[in-house]
């Protein structure tokens, strides 16, 4: 059978296509198969029960079905024309046309005129045999039960009834046997291999360990090994060195931060409020560290439910099930206010729908939405059901909740409160100290004349002259900025006695040094101070808030009286300006003495603004020494206040008194139809929704019965669908590829039985996913080359029944977590408060501003980055990261221009190429063909070619190492994994 | 008030198109994935993915954020002036519908006359854009549903009223490709930075990242990152390129056949090609001096200068074969003058907006005229949403979504012509009143895109720009 490619099939039809796939339904799963057959037996056998058989049970068999299936899509509550088919008393009296059903004589009934003639259905007509059934039924008296038609009873053409396959109770499967010659590793094996077969097909070889450990790595952790790792695996000798390594693997902390994030996609978890203003969520990252850490710790899924859905109701000391409902409260949140009563009715409900799809999606894989305006369209969910599950959520509201005990309050208070008392005295020596100093310099400046000072500092040009000193070093030392930034200098001039010639010049032979540089920027470099060119593009940038200085040493000796510096000679930058500083000349390089500072100048901005270094300069060395080991007090309190931990708390579920809820024709909040009670959708038969409603429950005991309802074991769908998310990461598809909708618009199963039989597996031994994992990844499914192999394209395109491993490019957050881990930047410090790759400005409507330069405080990995949802990272959201505003249940894997355009041209590829660079001169030293080998280690794990060496290293020598370490994080052997 | 809409179903049999199928049988990679790549973002397509023959090539949105007033600019209500200072109730067609007690009618502060053959009313904000009435197809009878600013730029860009959905430039580019091998198919400039919802205007939802709009920067490179750090040589950053297709063609010699490798190799190609096009396209240093002129690009008024440039820009990415491009006059509300949210004040607000965009608007429209390219390009102009005929403090206008105007011209759309109407004061839509969904279903068909049959599919449906609703407004259609 082709399941699959090949041009000709790009120019079928919708209709061939749609065909195609039910072909492909029939053949597969037995699921489906048994509808077709049912229709199929209707259609060919004779009537078997004649007028004096069981009216009843012809109803039942053979007419049921067909009103069913053909005719109560309209004719049911949407009473199209006026008739509705579903109970007697309607039926018997008929529609807008007249009376449908005239018991015992068929010619005269306008339903069977109507089917008889082809009218009806519209487009595709019953067939011969359905329409002498209706006949019969007719003739022999048109037998109609007393209890109403569901249309949910059967599936139809268009839409999933009751017998829908997830629907079903899971199958209690035995695993198909194989010839003993195929290569399985696990039962899973088992079933892949005999679905293969079927179709001539077979698993491809077992991967080499070099590919499958970093396959396996980024899979589990979402980073690549290390290349000792690496080598240490390939040359583990011991039978179970893979089953080793998966178990290392799944017992690392970065585990949980890989398939945590997977989750965070899931239930759409974003730390701002989305709409209009989209304000930021200073205190939802607890909840991601819940789901990481629950991830660790493996926590039993059905418990992760639980906790998720109702943590509030749980009544235990631990503070992770406050912090677990999360979940709920993880969707966006309109917070425009609104004067009209209608309009807030609107947006209530607009949340209550939030809650409801967020819930029904994540845990049951149902879409739920439709059956807000009416019955759902092709699942069996009704409107009953939709406001049934709105009256579980109808208190449900948000808020910073306090998740410390009454304990951890009195521990932190005992704690804090004598250390404040401490800081605040230290705090008021200082303070009188400084007033002292204040007092006394500005009464100094009011002595000296005002115009006894030289101009302010200015970002263009700025000159020093002192009388001509003998000296060899030149040192330029920083004490303040605006803003406290770290300087920028683009030259440090100095001038003897020619006023025109430049002493510093590297040219001449000068040569410049720095207290330290703003790493990752070619165009801020210590050598720029004396490279003869101006502007920001060539300049330095010391790496230290608000100081730092810079130095020249010239080649001789020679007398000095002027020193000419800015910060921008050409203008266009302002910011990062040196204010506070002071020159010092030496001999030796030991001993300085100052020849020029800032104090005699026209301080910058406010005249009274005295900067902290100007208070201090007047203090008198008896003050000052005081000053020094009082700001040594003050900062050891500081610290030790810092250290007592602050009291925890966490965006998350807050519920007040749930709100009577009601059915809204039309979804219209304006038009309440009947009251409801809380309950979960019956369309679960396997058990009784009912048992979720209970009118008097709190709202937090609401949602404890559904998480019950979601996790029982008969529930068909929880196992299913957690079961078949987890394959979905691994293999990079799903069983059924469709992971947020089993429904009749999703995806069918490509092993139904797997899927049961993992499922069924799962819950048996508690819900337990790491051990889920285990058997997928000894799996020889798993460990299957990546290879292309065209025969098996031609009968598999889309590889579903896993002939080989599909290979995959890996996601944003994997890649600039792969870039960091090469680059030698990485910081591994896990949870606690996002990083921030933008400046926030509160007010009305925030702004966020993204930052230019992010600094090492960024380079943790990818899942703690704040994600704001109409803000996105442009080197994130290029590869495919989504703004988390509605949910991911499947990340899209697009390649564009702009992705190349990114990862070659932005900052952060400049910075931590840079940094790799000097990883690799730090490990391989001066010589080129060994840093060709160690670049090659680092990104690629691998030794490079004789060929790629030699081309390497011509390449450094003509571009530098910093640019063969850019091209080698863009290789399509560093994005994918194979 | 109009019924409340819900987009979030749709009604229709299950439809594969092209695009689901060439995306479905990837299997991680497919053999498939250049050809997807190079239709999405390089190769012409000769309307191979439309529906029907289309009367558009390409579309062009002119957007003044924060909603323009209609009663002040295209929707000429003379009764505001016999009105003036009463109560909006019982007047036009309004019952009682307030939860907050709206002030009293105001008439408008600019002066009406008739343009144009086909006589249009119109206010002086817009001298020129006046002459041009008679190429112009107006829409009095615009519905919106969301009153604030977030929620409505939402739901005219993507049709909902959430943020997360892919806007209708995204839709386009992802029906139809784009015409250019040089350039991205859908492109964003903005004059005052970010409008109200910022990058979700142009997001691609749950369409995969190659349609999201990408924004031309009003100075600097104009595309993010199109450009190494400053100081980094031209020639290593060429040499880079050739390096890395050197390793990676080498390492597609190991991966033979792997369709998506390729594409990504491809997608270098084209980058390093924008590297040259997105400059050469942003540079108006060719343009003629009387195309300056025109447009207005030396206007001693930066801001107004900075529209002008826009417009000139817009013009040229047009003519390179970009598919969708938006302009979008006014940011957010943090600075000032910040939009067209005339609160405080319609006068002092609208007038220098106007003058902002009127004669840019007006060259634009003359400009593609001449280059034959009007006739193909479908230009809509319009806020999303218009102002109340009612004061707000003494001289403002509050947000009005009941109705408020639009206009149309090119591709296909009927020139000197007006469609639906508002009732006698300019409140609510009484005459053939179009909604959003109603709109995009038109854009998308002047484009040879049928709104029923563009289908994507995400959790649980098959998602359509227009959800379960959308009508195509032919009478505005020639």
């Amino acid at each position: 059978m082709r399941v699959g490619t090949g041009p000709e099939v790009l120019l079928l039809g919708e209709e061939s296509l749609r065909l195609m796939n039910r072909i492909f339904s029939i053949n597969t799963f037995r699921f489906v198969a048994w509808t077709a057959v049912a229709c199929l037996s209707l259609i060919l056998l004779p009537p078997a029960i004649g007028a004096d058989g069981n009216q009843e049970e012809y109803f039942r068999t053979k007419v049921e079905p067909i009103l069913v299936r053909r005719c109560l899509e309209c004719h049911g509550a949407d009473r199209k024309g006026g008739l509705d088919l579903r109970t007697k008393a309607t039926a018997f009296k008929g529609g807008e046309s007249g009376v449908a059903i005239e018991a015992t004589k068929p010619d005269e009934s306008l339903l069977y005129q109507y089917v008889d003639s082809e009218e009806m259905p519209p487009k595709k007509p019953l067939s011969a045999a359905e329409i002498s059934v209706l006949k019969r039924w007719i003739a022999d008296g048109a037998f109609y039960p007393d209890k109403s038609l569901d249309l949910f009873a059967a599936t139809s053409d268009h839409r999933a009834g009751h017998d829908w396959w997830s629907l079903q109770p899971l199958k209690k499967v035995v695993p198909p046997t194989v010839r003993n010659s195929e290569p399985v590793q696990t039962v899973i094996d088992r079933f892949i291999v005999a679905r293969l077969q079927q179709h001539g097909l077979s698993l491809s070889s077992p991967a080499d360990r070099r590919t499958l450990i970093r396959r396996v790595s980024l899979d589990l952790t979402g980073l690549p090994p290390t290349y000792e790792q690496q080598q240490e695996f390939i040359n583990d000798q011991r039978d179970d060195a893979y089953g080793r390594l998966v178990d290392r693997l799944l017992a690392s902390p970065h585990y949980g931060e890989r398939w945590g994030r997977h989750w965070l996609d899931v239930v759409r978890f974003a730390e701002s409020n989305g709409f209009e203003r989209d304000r930021i969520r200073e205190n939802f990252w607890p909840y991601r560290d819940y789901v990481i850490g629950s991830f660790n710790a493996d926590k039993p899924y059905d418990q992760f439910v639980r906790e998720q859905l109702a943590g509030d109701a749980l009544k235990a000391e631990n503070a992770d099930q406050l912090i677990a409902t999360g979940f709920l409260v993880a969707g966006p949140k309109n917070d425009v206010g609104t004067v009209s009563e209608l309009e807030r009715l609107q947006t209530r409900q607009d949340e209550l729908d939030e809650f409801v799809t967020a819930t029904s999606t994540t845990f049951l894989g149902l879409t739920s939405g439709c059956a807000r305006c009416h019955d759902h369209k092709f699942d069996p969910i009704n409107m009953r059901d939709y406001y049934a599950l709105t009256a579980v959520f109808s208190g449900l509201d948000r808020g910073v909740n306090s998740v410390a005990s009454a304990k951890d309050k009195a521990a932190r208070a005992t704690a804090v409160a004598p250390l404040q008392k401490l800081m605040k005295g230290t705090k008021t020596q200082i303070d009188l100290l400084l007033q002292r100093a204040r007092k006394r310099f500005l009464a100094s400046r009011r002595e000296r004349k005002p115009n006894s000072l030289r101009p302010a500092v200015t970002a263009t040009n700025n000159e020093d002259v002192f009388g001509a000193v003998e000296t060899r070093f030149v040192r330029f030392t920083v004490t303040a900025t605006t803003g406290n930034s770290q300087p920028c200098l683009d030259e440090l001039e100095i001038y003897g006695e020619d006023i025109k010639s430049n002493l510093a010049l590297s040219k001449t032979g000068a040569k410049a040094t720095a207290s330290s540089l703003l790493p990752g920027y070619p165009i801020h470099q210590i050598h720029h101070l004396n490279d003869g060119q101006h502007g920001n593009s060539h300049s330095w940038i010391s790496n230290e808030s608000g100081k730092g200085w810079a130095q020249i040493e010239l080649p001789a000796v020679a007398k000095v009286q002027r020193v000419v510096w800015g910060r921008d000679r050409n203008g266009k930058y302002k910011d990062r300006l040196p204010v506070g500083y002071r020159i010092e000349l030496s001999l030796d390089g030991k001993k300085w003495s100052a020849v020029s500072d800032s104090s005699t100048r026209v301080p910058q901005g406010e005249q009274t603004q005295l900067t902290n270094d100007e208070l201090i300069a007047a203090l008198t060395a008896a003050e000052k020494k005081l000053h020094a080991s009082l700001i040594q007090t003050q900062s050891q309190q500081a610290a030790r206040l810092k250290a007592i931990p602050p009291l925890p708390v966490s965006y998350s579920a807050r519920d007040s008194q749930p709100q009577p809820a009601y059915i809204l024709t039309r979804g219209n909040v304006r038009e309440r139809g009947e009251q409801v009670k809380p309950a979960a959708f019956h369309t679960v038969k396997a058990l009784d929704p009912l048992l979720v409603g209970v009118q008097s429950d709190s709202g937090p005991n609401r949602r404890l019965r559904l998480a019950e309802w979601i996790v029982d074991v008969k529930n068909p769908l929880t196992a299913r669908v957690i079961v078949n998310r987890i394959w979905h990461y691994h293999f990079g598809q799903g069983i059924v590829n469709t992971p947020n909708d089993f429904g009749f618009n999703g995806d069918r199963p490509s092993h139904p039985e797997l899927l049961d039989w993992l499922a069924a597996d799962f819950m048996e031994h508690g819900w337990k996913i790491k051990r889920l994992h285990r058997m997928i990844l000894l799996s020889a499914a798993y460990r299957q080359q990546s290879g292309y192999k065209p025969q098996s394209a031609a009968e598999d395109g889309a590889n579903r029944l896993l002939w080989r491993m599909s290979p995959r490019r890996l996601d944003a957050e994997s890649l600039r977590d792969a870039v960091l881990q090469v680059s030698g930047e990485l910081d591994l410090t896990m949870e606690g408060p996002s990083f921030r790759l933008f400046l926030y400005r509160d007010g009305n409507v925030p702004d966020y501003v993204l930052l230019d330069e992010p600094g090492a405080e960024t380079w943790r990995r990818s899942v703690y980055r704040f994600n704001i949802r109409t803000f996105q990272s442009p080197l994130m959201s290029a590869f495919d990261c989504p703004d988390a505003s509605v949910q991911t249940p499947k990340r899209n894997y697009s390649t564009t221009a702009l992705q190349a355009l990114s990862l070659m041209n932005n900052r952060f590829t400049f910075q931590q190429s840079q940094h790799f660079a000097t990883r690799v001169t730090a490990m391989a030293g001066e010589g080129l063909g060994k840093q060709v080998d160690v670049a090659y280690r680092l990104a690629l794990l691998r030794e490079p070619t004789e060929d790629q060496r030699r081309q390497a290293v011509s390449f450094i020598q003509n571009h530098g190492l910093f640019s063969l370490c850019r091209v080698l994080l863009n290789t399509n052997e560093f994005l994918y994994a194979f | 008030m109009t019924q409340i809409r819900r987009t979030n179903c749709t009604g229709h049999r299950r439809f594969v198109s092209r695009r689901d199928f060439l995306r479905t049988m990837g299997g991680g990679l497919g053999s498939v994935a250049l050809t997807d790549l190079l239709h999405a973002e390089g190769q012409p397509t000769k309307h191979g993915g439309a529906h029907h023959k289309p009367t558009a090539k390409r579309v062009l949105l002119l957007f003044m954020s924060a909603g323009v007033s209609h009663v002040d600019t295209f929707d000429y209500k003379p009764q505001l002036a016999k009105f003036a200072g009463q109560s909006i109730t019982g007047k036009g067609n309004v019952q009682d519908v307030f939860f907050r007690k709206p002030g009293k009618l105001m008439p408008s502060p600019f002066k009406f006359k008739q343009y144009g053959e086909s006589g249009k009313w119109s206010s002086e904000l817009f001298p020129h854009v006046n002459r041009k009435v008679d190429d112009l197809a107006f829409v009095h009878s615009m519905v919106a549903e969301a009153n604030s600013h977030g929620p409505a730029m939402h739901d005219f860009m993507t049709g909902e009223p959430r943020n997360g959905f892919p806007s209708v430039g995204a839709w386009s580019v992802y029906g139809l490709g784009s015409e250019t091998q040089d350039l991205p198919g859908f492109v964003v400039m903005m004059d005052r930075g970010m409008p109200p919802s910022s990058t979700s205007n142009w997001g691609n939802g749950f369409l995969p990242a190659r349609f999201q709009g990408t924004v031309f920067r009003s100075s600097g490179d104009p595309i993010l990152d199109l450009e190494p750090p400053a100081g980094y040589r031209p020639e290593s950053q060429r040499a880079s390129f050739d390096l890395l297709a050197k390793l990676n063609e080498e390492h597609l010699r190991n991966h033979p056949q792997d369709g998506e490798l390729s594409a990504r190799i491809a997608a270098y190609e084209l980058a390093a090609r924008m590297q040259l096009s997105a400059p050469e396209v942003a540079d108006l240093a060719k343009e003629s001096a009387a195309t300056h002129q025109l447009y207005g690009t030396q206007r001693s008024d930066p801001q107004q200068a900075t529209f002008s440039r826009l417009c000139l820009r817009a013009r040229r990415l047009l003519e390179r074969g970009v598919r969708f491009v938006t302009v979008f006059s006014g940011g957010s509300n943090n600075k000032q003058p910040s939009n067209w949210d005339a609160h405080s004040n319609i006068e002092t607000n609208h007038r220098p907006n106007a003058m902002m965009v009127d004669q840019p608007i007006a060259a634009l429209l003359a400009d593609l005229k001449s280059r034959g390219m009007l006739d193909d390009t479908l230009v809509i102009w319009t806020g999303e949403f218009g102002r109340t005929p009612t004061s707000e403090g003494t001289k403002g206008r509050d947000h009005n979504i009941s109705g408020f105007t639009l206009w149309m011209s090119g591709g296909g759309v009927k020139p000197g012509m007006a469609y639906g109407a508002t009732d006698e004061i300019g409140f609510q839509a009484v005459e053939k009143p179009v909604e959003i969904a109603d709109l995009h279903a038109t854009i998308l068909h002047t484009l040879g895109l049928n709104h029923e049959r563009l289908t994507y599919y995400y959790n649980g449906l098959q998602r359509r720009l227009t959800g379960v609703a959308g009508n195509v407004i032919r009478e505005v259609l020639s």
